[in-house]
């Protein structure tokens, strides 16, 4: 590109503005397109990955996710890995309660094997907890006590009066369901009342005691991969069936409410703006294809004589060619680069001088094929 | 000496409505150091001729020769830039460019240097009467005579040996269409360069060396 094309694009700011502002403004939409459509793309892969499932197992009807009575069976298939649905899952949260009386009182002794079973210890419900270093796989009776008696109970050994819960307890238990047992006292929760909590593993044993069985009150767990609800489904069936409110003959005990509503219309939203991305990019690239070609036409436009005067004074097609190109595309150039720069999306902005320069190169392919004689020709 | 030469040169081409056949046979040739008219009606083929001539275009049949080469065989893009320049009858300066910028342009394009390019547009601008204050000029700032001198400045400047003008006077008054011919035939004689003027005047034809006359695309190459 020499001076005088340098000299001829100063000289006529307007189209040289129209110029600048068509292509900062389609090449800042390319970039910013392209990086709104890589940041959705990774939002939803985080949502497809961090988002978290409720499973809660209820009866095969739906009606009821408390006091089930699970017996240990389901609660082993729940668990495990090779036999069970524990692969396809993450975070279980099991219950077993207990009634119980002792030296300070009456109240609910509940096994559980997650702090977020309860929302006086689960932080993101605004409980918490002060318990020993794996205190909730334990299979030791201890127990955790509201904060307010922790200080005058910390590290005592009381004895407790153990009551399996009524409803809970199948008719086949072995045992009479109550009996006296020895808990320590080892952390506490956030709030008041006469709840204690203890591990599920020890709540287990303790029920094994007195009943003779070992049961669970509720169950409920997180999807391990939100991508493979499907298969998780698949292998939950033989055990726990699909909820069927209106089943007259159900196929078994139990089956599992999936609360996953919220994260298909999050994902399903989401989804939705990257289809409309992906259309749009294509679009807008084709725009700039538009708008190199609209630059290069109406730079070139009026001026067959000027080229057919370079020409005329020797200017080769090719010269004439390359010269006129540069000429419409130093400042699409500057712009990208400084669009590009900013918006820190150099490739697109690449993209985007690409699809002017195939623009830029038709209208001005189609310019510079002016015969140099036609316009003398014309006057003969 | 013998710079170019028309043999039985022939062009057509074929506008909106039929084939036009603008020279037929023509043959002719010039020299250095002389100039040369050709007239005719409007539509003769006077300007196709031109631009047969100064390699715009190829002839459909016979030959134009340059120093004994035929424009077939050499670069006529070359040949224009160093050899034949045109000077047009609407001027045809690069209206974005300055009056000195339009005489640098060929200096550029033979890639002379800045400074000896500077010095030799200046002093064909001055030959042809354009003050210095001129010089920054657009083309839209200046009258059509100056205008017609700052074409003719871009046309010496480059040093060529042929100056082809078509009607290089038609759009001026009187008074410069005369300085302007004076200009080129004082190029021709001083200059040693073979100027060929396409005209309607008698009066310019008159001052040539030679003068040949087109007639329905057919030259009659009776001399003055």
């Amino acid at each position: 590109m020499d001076s005088f094309a340098i000299k001829r694009l100063l000289r006529r700011p307007w189209l040289s503005l129209l110029t600048v502002a068509i292509a900062v403004m389609l090449c800042a939409a390319l970039c910013y397109l392209s990086g709104y459509l890589d940041a959705e793309r990774a939002r939803l892969a985080q949502v497809r990955d961090s988002y978290d499932i409720l499973c809660v197992v209820s009866d095969i009807y739906g009606t009821k996710t408390d006091e089930l009575g699970m017996s240990r069976v389901y609660s082993d298939f729940i668990l495990s890995e090779e036999n069970g649905i524990g692969a396809y899952i993450r975070d279980p949260r099991m219950i077993k309660s207990f009634g119980y009386r002792s030296e300070f009182g009456a109240g609910s002794l509940v096994g559980i094997s997650s702090p977020r079973c309860a929302a006086a210890l689960d932080e993101s419900m605004g409980g918490g907890y002060e318990a020993p270093e794996g205190f909730f796989g334990s299979e030791k009776y201890v127990c955790l006590v509201p904060q307010e008696s922790y200080d005058e109970l910390a590290g005592r050994v009381f004895t407790f009066s153990v009551t399996d819960s009524a409803g809970a307890t199948p008719e086949y238990a072995a045992g009479n369901g109550s009996g006296e047992i020895e808990i320590q006292v080892v952390g506490w929760y956030r709030g008041e009342g006469t709840t204690l909590y203890m591990p599920y593993a020890a709540s287990q044993i303790l029920q094994m005691k007195i009943s003779g069985i070992a049961s669970t009150d509720a169950a409920s767990f997180l999807v391990a991969d939100n991508a493979h609800i499907e298969e998780l489904i698949k292998a939950a069936a033989p055990m726990l069936g699909e909820v069927d409110p209106t089943a007259v003959a159900p196929k078994g005990r139990f089956g599992f409410i999936i609360y996953d509503e919220q994260y298909r219309a999050t994902l399903a939203g989401m989804e939705q703006n990257i289809k409309r991305l992906t259309y749009l990019l294509p679009l807008v690239t084709l725009l700039s294809l538009g708008a190199g070609f609209l630059v290069g036409f109406l730079a070139t436009r009026g001026e067959a004589r000027t080229y057919a005067l370079m020409r005329s004074i020797g200017v080769t097609r090719p010269q004439l060619f390359f010269s006129v190109l540069g000429e419409q595309m130093i400042l699409p150039l500057l712009a990208a680069l400084a669009v590009g720069g900013a918006i820190r999306q150099p490739i697109f902005a690449g993209v985007f001088l690409l699809c002017h320069a195939v623009g830029c190169v038709l209208a001005t392919a189609r310019a510079v094929m002016i015969a140099p004689s036609a316009i003398l020709r014309e006057r003969e | 000496m013998e710079l170019l030469k028309a043999e039985n040169v022939s062009f057509s081409y074929q506008n909106q409505y039929q084939t036009v056949h603008a020279v037929k046979q023509a043959s002719c040739s010039f020299e250095e150091g002389k100039t040369y008219a050709i007239v005719g009606k409007s539509g003769s083929g006077k300007t196709t001729l031109l631009s047969l001539l100064a390699g715009l275009e190829l002839p459909s049949a016979g030959d134009v020769f340059f120093e004994g080469r035929s424009t077939r065989e050499i670069d006529c893009d070359a040949y224009r830039r160093d050899h034949a320049a045109v000077i047009y009858q609407s001027y045809n300066l690069f209206p974005l460019l300055t009056a000195e910028e339009n005489v640098l342009y060929p200096l550029k394009l033979k890639k002379i240097g800045k400074a000896e390019a500077k010095a030799r547009a200046h002093a064909q601008l001055a030959a042809v009467g354009i003050l210095p204050e001129e010089y920054a000029r657009f083309p839209l700032q200046l009258s059509g005579g100056q205008q017609q001198r700052v074409a003719i400045a871009r046309a010496l400047a480059a040093g060529n040996k042929i100056v082809l003008a078509d009607e290089p006077t038609g759009n001026l008054d009187v008074e410069s269409g005369e300085q302007v011919v004076e200009i080129l035939i004082r190029l021709a004689h001083e200059g040693g360069c073979a100027v060929i003027i396409i005209t309607h005047d008698p009066d310019i034809a008159a001052q040539m060396d030679e003068v040949f006359t087109m007639r329905d695309g057919v030259l009659d190459c009776g001399s003055k």
